[in-house]
């Protein structure tokens, strides 16, 4: 695996692992109060353990090398490289366009929305941008980066 | 440079010098491993600045490494009429 597949890995593993967290915090606030005791504690500890680990996961998965001399990347990287970053920017700025639009039909000229909202919309933008990058990228390189 | 039509003895000439891996050939190359795997199964077809270098890492000319069918000088050429 090279660097540009370990990035590519680590975004969407990002991307989940922000999910997983997102889907926490929603649920503490859309109920208003943190879960029962024993869960609330178990789920905090395990979310820092995780993160912990991945950034322990993402050292180790970045340095370590196949080989001395091979490069941290060639041609056939840096055109699947590009290619996942226009497929994950033209989605996002699609899919940012999609929410807003929906939004505004939705609400009208003069309905309104809570602050907050559009930072929930542009993480989870984000998240998807970053998912969407990394599945693209490693289709390529299963597809042996479709010959690009 | 989407052109799977293009061959290539890339196997057959590691085979030749030494049993040379994968590893090594894209060592000498300054390529990543799985780029030579890409173009060895004909997936990717390389840049001729590439070609070239994985030539000269066999000693030999980018034509006995890479093989293109004749008579085809368009991305058309070679398919049936419909």
């Amino acid at each position: 695996m090279n660097r540009t597949q370990k990035v590519a890995t680590l975004f969407l593993l990002s991307a989940l692992v922000g999910a997983v967290t997102s889907a926490y915090v929603g649920s503490v606030i859309v109920l208003r109060r943190m879960p029962p005791k024993p869960l609330g504690q178990i789920a905090v500890a395990g979310i820092a353990l995780v993160a912990l680990a991945f950034l322990a996961l993402t050292v180790f998965f970045l340095v370590k090398r196949q080989s001395r001399a091979e490069p941290e990347s060639d041609e056939r990287d840096s055109i699947i490289r590009g290619k996942a970053a226009m497929v994950s920017l033209c989605g996002s700025w699609l899919l940012l366009a999609i929410v807003l639009l929906a939004l505004g039909l939705a609400l009208g000229q003069t309905g309104s929305v809570p602050v907050y909202l559009l930072t929930v919309i542009l993480w989870g933008v984000a998240q998807i941008t970053l998912a969407v990058y990394g599945v693209t990228a490693l289709v390529q390189y299963g597809r042996g980066g479709d010959n690009a | 440079m989407h052109d799977s039509r293009i061959s290539n003895r890339i196997r057959r000439l590691r085979f030749d010098h030494g049993e040379m891996t994968q590893q090594e050939l894209a060592d000498k190359v300054g390529v990543t491993r799985q780029t030579i795997i890409a173009i060895e199964a004909g997936k990717y077809a390389p840049s001729l600045p590439l070609a070239f270098r994985i030539a000269r890492a066999f000693h030999t000319s980018v034509e006995a490494v890479f093989q293109y069918p004749d008579g085809a000088t368009t991305p058309d050429a070679d398919k049936p009429d419909s």
